[in-house]
């Protein structure tokens, strides 16, 4: 099977380093730029990480920065979550005169043109960088076979009641994006996200396997911070958050069902989001019961097959160059 | 005689308003002081009707006053092109008003908001507000009377919900009706139980238990198993997976009788009322991240026992047929 051109926009991030270890492991795809944008972290912090991560991944696609800011409205970042440099406080070098002086709504675009209808997007950060490509190239719609982000919540939020953080980072953005026209916009969101997750038990097991490997380093870091977010808050609070129960990684989850869209329950509904209510705001809203009368814009992602997704994550965390040590 | 809770009971009365009042009225636990009425299911006027012959109907000797005919901000709306009529049938009562007879007893001279606030100086216990329509009489009486604040025990509504809608996705009808009422009863500061539709479209009325309100009820049982027919229909065709319509009013009231029935957690809510597609979202917060709880919202119920609940009341008006 040829490879599937993508291009990779992202704000890591933890969980985006998982991700994109992922699916540089999975050996499916062609990844043919990373983009870095604000979001969990600011762009001075993200732009680092994707060289590094494309560095430990052993690719060789150019690396670029776009977005510092949201289009319109700025918000708080999550250093919280995921440690002041994004990384957990990962201490690494990269030489950052190797990020691309090209823009990624220009790379993006041009890749689009000269895959003539076969790249793919997969967006795991706010959509800043997607919007402005859509503002600066309304057709690229047509030259994009799959458009994937992790994104939003039918239910409950992790940013304010509602929003997802990655959404209500840029809410606009969004909604440019979903008026696009793309002819599939795959969403995998808060609520899918949580149906994928590793087990204590496997979790455990993948924390003591002796790997010498380039991952490592960044698995080590991404578990620690998990098991000591854990700490912070007591079973009946992450019932509530609806955190699964084991550990979880949004970002990760959806590359699976980038990578095996086979294993999750997908299923179109025309979407919106809030972008004039503060309490609201960010919010997606799926039409369920079709009130609005519109076309489906989104293919969303309603569960995910959490064993399938924990096997595919221990093939792929032993496929890395060394291996396990016998 | 053990405690009754006393209750006004508020209603755009419709079926599952009238399942209701069934409910609270053959519960012995519950003293409905009065009722009032509002527009929402169809016109205040249809409503008080239906209120006055359900009353007849269920033998219950309480007043009955009108109340507000618009949302606080809206225009009154025309019922005869309205589409909810289709939900609730053009009477309101799933077209079988007319098998009921012609009440006995007059509306109240006092408009709803003035019919609160004499019930509740009236009586020697704190009052439970019981709202299952939209909450413009609720919000009028808390401006108006500030004073008999202190002498509401709380407010037990259906309304809302956590998570989606049903007359928007993000908005529930009794909340879509009158967005700014419902924030005003939000932010009021009294204990309220939010009764949405997270737990209300479990309450769900299954075909056995429609046959049930026929063997069980009487000439009661069996005007309400006409009643439901169409909404039935209604509600078949909006999720043909169910098991049956939904009892959302009922869900309040059978959380007073016994709160075992009805799971509810402290939330913070909050009504949007400027959003774009949100306006009319009731804004649940089950962490409170950045406000103390103000209300407690269902999200579960035990079906079997909530429609136990409601045979039982049935057998008990029947009691001395």
């Amino acid at each position: 099977m040829s490879l599937r051109p993508l291009i990779i926009d992202t704000d890591p991030g933890g969980d985006d380093a998982q991700a994109i270890m992922l699916l540089a492991a999975s050996g499916m795809f062609n990844i043919r730029a990373i983009c870095a944008v604000h979001g969990n972290v600011g762009l001075e912090y993200t732009r680092r990480n994707a060289l590094y991560l494309k560095e430990t991944a052993g690719l060789t696609c150019p690396v670029c920065q776009g977005a510092s800011e949201a289009l319109i409205a700025r918000q708080p970042r999550a250093a919280y979550a995921h440690g002041n440099n994004g990384l957990s406080g990962l201490e690494f070098e990269v030489n950052e005169d190797k990020i691309s002086r090209k823009h990624p709504w220009d790379v993006i675009y041009d890749e689009a043109l000269h895959w003539g209808g076969e790249l793919e997007i997969f967006a795991i950060g706010p959509l800043t960088n997607i919007a402005i490509t859509l503002l600066r190239h309304p057709d690229l719609p047509n030259y994009i076979k799959q458009f994937t982000i992790m994104g939003g919540a039918a239910t409950k939020g992790n940013s304010g009641a509602y929003g997802e953080f990655n959404i209500a980072q840029d809410p606009h953005a969004l909604k440019i994006c979903l008026s696009a026209g793309f002819k599939k916009f795959v969403m995998v969101d808060l609520d899918s996200c949580r149906t994928a997750f590793l087990t204590d038990e496997e979790a455990e097991y993948l924390d003591n396997l002796p790997m010498s490997n380039p991952w490592k380093p960044l698995y080590d870091k991404f578990a620690m911070a998990q098991r000591e977010r854990r700490l912070l808050m007591t079973e009946e609070q992450r019932q509530k958050m609806g955190f699964p129960k084991g550990r979880g990684g949004c970002d990760a989850a959806s590359a699976f069902v980038l990578a095996h869209p086979e294993s999750a329950v997908l299923e179109d509904y025309f979407c919106l989001c809030e972008t004039r209510s503060t309490l609201n705001f960010g919010q997606t809203i799926f039409d369920w019961r079709g009130r609005f009368r519109e076309k489906p814009n989104v293919t969303l992602a309603r569960s995910i097959d959490r064993d399938a997704y924990a096997a595919w994550y221990l093939e792929m965390l032993h496929s890395y160059d060394g291996g396990i040590e016998s | 005689m053990s405690y009754r809770i006393p209750i006004i009971f508020d209603t755009d009365i419709g079926v599952d308003d009238a399942f209701a009042l069934l409910l609270a009225a053959g519960n012995p636990s519950i003293d409905i002081l009065g009722i009032t009425t509002v527009f929402g299911n169809n016109s205040v006027d249809n409503c008080t009707e239906n209120a006055l012959r359900v009353c007849e109907l269920l033998d219950l000797d309480v007043p009955v006053a009108k109340g507000a005919r618009k949302s606080l901000f809206g225009e009154e709306k025309d019922y005869t092109l309205h589409k909810n009529n289709f939900v609730h049938g053009e009477d309101g009562l799933g077209g079988k008003r007319y098998m009921l007879k012609d009440p006995r007893k007059k509306v109240e001279d006092c408009d709803a908001v003035d019919l609160i606030a004499r019930l509740v100086r009236r009586s020697d216990e704190k009052v439970v507000l019981v709202p299952v329509g939209p909450l413009t009489n609720i919000a009028m009486f808390l401006l108006t009377y500030p004073e008999l604040k202190s002498q509401i025990d709380g407010i037990a509504l259906m309304g809302g919900a956590a998570y989606g809608g049903n007359y928007l996705p993000l908005a529930e009808a009794n909340i879509a009706n009158d967005p700014e009422a419902a924030k005003i009863v939000f932010q009021s500061g009294l204990k309220i139980v939010m009764c949405g539709l997270d737990a209300t479209e479990k309450a769900m009325l299954s075909k056995d238990d429609r046959e049930m309100l026929r063997v069980v009820g009487g000439s009661i049982g069996t005007f309400y198993y006409d009643m439901v027919k169409d909404y039935v229909t209604v509600s078949e065709r909006f999720d043909p997976n169910r098991l049956g319509p939904c009892l959302h009013d009922s869900v309040p009231v059978a959380w007073l009788i016994n709160p075992d029935i009805v799971k509810t957690e402290p939330c913070h809510v909050e009504v949007d009322i400027v959003g774009q597609y949100s306006k009319a979202c009731t804004v649940t917060d089950v962490l409170c991240r950045d406000n103390k709880p103000n209300a407690m919202v269902a999200f579960d119920l035990n079906r079997e026992e909530f429609i136990k609940l409601h045979l039982d009341a049935l057998k008990w008006l029947n009691r001395n047929q």
